[in-house]
């Protein structure tokens, strides 16, 4: 098996593992939302807030 | 404070995040790889903006590191909680002589997931364009043993390939 069969092959078997445009950005917008408001940066007080849902101070 | 490069993050998401959910379903199945490419990314992003931050020699290597970790980490995390850690195993010989086994793309995908898990994940690293020396420092191993190892794996799959008709030669 050369090289170029092999990269043929492997991209037919990883074909139907690729995921969607939508799924992409899906997975993007969760990592950029997570990356600019990460749970270690919140106050503990909120985070208790956001944990069991109610987001505000208290 | 901001070290990433405008839109660097965005590139390389685009470039890596398919073939890392890719590398991850190959793990676990579609379950688990959109969370673990979102922690990838994550972790990505994180390093990027780490003061004195310097940008890896080949993105594609310490990309493929950082999600062998988060794969490691979600393993772990689940035998912790006591789940059943599901990897994805090959599908039910009962299967055999259905019509779908008919396309190439089935079959091929058949001989990559009947493959042992250590020798997908290794296929895929070097179907990524990871060089062996990479591939060894990832998993731990010499640059000429994972070169053995690659060797081994590919040839497996070769067999896998020919047991379900493909011709790898072709």
């Amino acid at each position: 098996m050369n090289d170029v069969r092999f990269e043929e092959l492997m991209s037919l078997a990883l074909m139907e593992r690729t995921p969607s445009a939508h799924q992409m950005e899906r997975m993007k917008q969760n990592v950029l939302a997570q990356a600019s408001f990460p749970p270690e940066k919140i106050s503990q007080k909120f985070q208790h807030s956001f944990r069991t849902g109610i987001y505000a101070f208290r | 404070m901001m070290y990433v490069q405008s839109g660097q993050f965005e590139k390389l998401y685009e470039q890596y995040a398919s073939r890392v959910y890719a590398y991850f379903s190959s793990c676990f199945g579609g379950d688990s790889a959109e969370d673990c490419t979102q922690q990838t990314f994550l972790k990505v992003w994180k390093a990027m903006n780490r003061p004195g931050f310097f940008p890896p020699y080949r993105w594609n290597a310490w990309i493929f590191r950082i999600a062998v970790n988060v794969k490691n980490d979600h393993l772990r995390e689940k035998l912790k909680q006591g789940e059943t850690v599901s990897l994805l195993e090959s599908d039910d010989p009962s299967d055999d002589g259905s019509e779908k086994r008919l396309l190439e793309q089935e079959a091929v995908s058949e001989a990559l997931v009947a493959l042992k898990e250590e020798d997908r994940e290794i296929l895929i690293f070097k179907y990524n364009g990871l060089k062996s020396a990479e591939i060894g420092r990832i998993l731990g191993l010499s640059s000429s043993a994972a070169r053995s190892r690659i060797a081994a794996a590919k040839e497996r799959f070769r067999e896998n390939l020919k047991k379900r008709g493909v011709d790898p030669d072709e």
